[in-house]
């Protein structure tokens, strides 16, 4: 059996999808542990449920499991990316039954243009990838604009602008604060 | 197809077989066929047969010149790929799932056909509420669609409503303009009988069907029909014996879409969703150029599953996107020139208490003829089997198969929903339906996303998903599976 990283839904040996949120499971696949994705009290929560899946409320320094770690500029806060899959990055609002698998709704996200479905993470092996999910005002890595839909990659110390909301991305086993290295 | 058998054959073979197997098989028929056991006329020549057989198949460089030549000096007017998600069949004590994707293409040496003959009926929902802008848009659509036909095309077209109308009985018409004026005249009023239109049109198909033919219903609608859906479905299965497929278009939200997806898929077509009228007459326009790059018809899977394997689903990825019923005889409808037939199959494989080498999956053909050689029925083998070993972790399934299950999930998913949604299931439904909109997103579908949002927040209140929203979100879904390729030729 395999276990659906996204919903805890358990699928036959093989499956390359979940049937229930249909999530890609092949990245699981490396790595047998099904470990809860939060740090936080809210751990277990399904992303379906109306509660945003990254809690991002704390001030916590970047938790040293995390793969990658969002550090929203300007302010102390540090949200964790635990697990390999792909991660919605927006902002929750009112009446609207979808919310972001990283909902920046308390971070001034609608003043500073971050749509409700801003942009997607993907981590897999190595790689981090972003994409521009067709927002209304952008996304950019290290002040260079993305076509809406085509994933770009990301690495340690890269500058993400969201309308203008800036993130700095932090991979596991770099400190932060370190300053982009241009490879 | 080649009268000597080739070397894979001889030596009993799949195409894929390894070293080991090409080793083990020569061991066993050498121990019966050597000269010195066997004394039949002809055995050295069998034996020397083996022998080069057995020479060429294990040097890696000789066996790909081979194989090379193989496709090469074919003259089989299809081409068959497999490909499978995994290169081998862990050996677990659970059981597993295996996907396998089937794609035929029509060789090169027959691609320059010249377009094929079509015997076609359009068949016309009359009924009152086709009255306006709908029935002049389906007219419109029929006069271009004749208008297009070749002088040779053998045409008829069959209106009805709660009885039927023959417009245009089948023959081949010199003058098409001349038929304009009958489809004008064409007036709404009554029920939707579809039964009696089905009836009619595929008469008027049968006075000129023959295999030389490229045989179709069109069928327009835009209602449900009521008592008669068993006797449609009767006819489908005839239909698709005597190799008539049969295409519906329902217009409109007020049409019975499971019931036409029953009915086309028997008879090896597809359904189409039409919510704007405007729409019509290009899908029309389509549905016409697809029939003229018909290349194979009566285009039929038979498929037996070895002991412990089970088919858990098998859908048409392109040439038409839809999902197929496992039964005996999958009709798989038609192999294009310009598009290939790509069929993807998931299997539920038990664990076995046996140590195989090579486990069987399923075993079969896929027959069909051709229209411009219609006196023979070509026979397709269909060998599936995987060598059972441990995989190596960082396999991934081919880019065919991942593309396809991206979007066959989904509309599992809107499957399930729907289920849901009639089964009174309010929350599980809008659940989904919302976890659904996360994946449309995640994959560039605006629209489909907020359409899908749209009905999880209406069952919510009312308790039924809205027609209109049901429909959109199942075809739209189901023409996600074609290929992006297709796509782009289908939206150019």
């Amino acid at each position: 059996m395999i276990t659906c990283p996204h919903c805890g839904n358990k699928e036959l040996e093989g499956a390359l999808f979940c049937k229930e949120c249909g999530s890609q499971l092949l990245i699981e696949s490396e790595e047998k542990k099904t470990s809860r994705i939060d740090v936080n009290s809210e751990a277990g929560l399904y992303p379906t449920s109306r509660q945003p899946l990254y809690s991002s409320g704390l001030g916590y320094a970047p938790s040293s499991d995390a793969l990658v770690t969002l550090h929203l500029s300007g302010l102390d806060v540090y949200i964790p990316i635990m697990e390999e899959g792909e991660v919605i990055i927006g902002r929750s609002s009112e009446g609207q039954p979808m919310i972001p698998d990283i909902d920046l709704g308390k971070y001034k996200a609608f003043q500073s243009g971050v749509s409700r479905m801003h942009a997607a993470i993907r981590l897999f092996g190595n790689q981090i990838l972003i994409s521009d999910l067709g927002s209304s005002n952008g996304t950019s890595v290290n002040e260079t604009k993305l076509e809406p839909y085509s994933p770009h990659p990301l690495k340690n110390g890269d500058v993400i602008t969201l309308g203008r909301m800036r993130i700095e991305v932090i991979t596991k086993d770099m400190k932060p604060r370190t300053n982009s290295m241009e490879v | 197809m080649s009268s000597k058998p080739s070397y894979y054959e001889i030596l009993g073979l799949p195409k894929e077989a390894t070293q080991e197997e090409i080793r083990r098989a020569y061991r066993e028929l050498s121990l019966r066929q050597h000269p010195d056991i066997n004394h039949s006329p002809g055995a050295n020549t069998q034996f020397l047969n083996l022998k080069e057989a057995f020479e060429t198949l294990i040097n890696p460089s000789r066996r790909k010149d081979y194989d090379h030549k193989l496709v090469q000096e074919s003259d089989a007017p299809i081409l068959e790929n497999v490909l499978y998600s995994r290169s081998r069949l862990p050996d677990l004590k659970e059981p597993q799932l295996l996907y396998v994707y089937l794609d035929y293409s029509v060789s090169s040496k027959f691609a320059s056909q010249v377009n094929p003959t079509l015997n076609f009926c359009l068949v016309i929902d009359r009924s009152t509420s086709m009255q306006g802008e709908r029935l002049d848009t389906v007219k419109a659509a029929a006069i271009e669609f004749i208008r297009q036909s070749k002088e040779d095309d053998v045409l008829s077209l069959v209106t009805f409503s709660d009885r039927a109308e023959v417009v245009l009985p089948a023959k081949r018409y010199p003058d098409h303009r001349s038929l304009e004026a009958q489809i004008h005249f064409i007036q709404a009023s009554g029920g939707t009988e579809i039964y009696q239109g089905l009836e009619a049109g595929f008469q008027q198909i049968q006075w000129n069907q023959n295999r030389a033919l490229v045989n179709h219903i069109i069928l327009i609608t835009d209602g449900h029909t009521y008592g008669d859906d068993l006797a449609c479905l009767d006819l489908a299965n005839r239909a698709a014996s005597q190799g008539v497929r049969i295409t519906a278009l329902g217009i409109g939200s007020d049409w019975n879409d499971d019931f036409l997806d029953n009915l086309t898929q028997i008879a090896g077509g597809n359904t189409y969703y039409i919510s704007k009228t405007s729409d019509l007459r290009k899908l029309m326009h389509e549905k016409f150029n697809s029939l003229n790059q018909v290349f194979a018809e009566r285009v039929f899977l038979k498929l037996k599953t070895a002991p412990r394997v089970a088919l858990g689903g098998i859908y048409r990825i392109q040439p038409e996107a839809a999902p197929l019923t496992a039964s005996e005889q999958i009709n798989l409808g038609t192999i294009l020139r310009d598009t290939n037939l790509s069929i993807l199959l998931e299997f539920i494989v038990q664990p076995i208490d046996e140590d195989l080498y090579r486990r069987e999956i399923a075993n079969g053909t896929v027959n069909l003829i051709l229209p411009s050689d219609p006196g023979t029925t070509h026979r397709i083998p269909v060998t599936l089997s995987r060598i059972v070993g441990s995989l190596d972790k960082k396999e991934m399934p081919p880019q065919e198969i991942i593309q396809a299950l991206t979007h066959i999930t989904l509309y599992r998913m809107q499957e399930r929903a729907r289920q849901e949604a009639s089964a009174g299931n309010v929350d599980e439904a809008s659940s989904r339906l919302q976890r659904l909109a996360t994946q449309f997103l995640s994959i560039g579908e605006k629209d489909l996303a907020q359409t899908a949002l749209m009905e999880a927040e209406r069952i919510q209140q009312t308790s039924m998903l809205s027609p209109e929203g049901e429909k959109a979100i199942k075809y739209a879904t189901r023409s996600l599976m074609l290929p992006r390729k297709a796509k782009e030729v289908r939206s150019s």
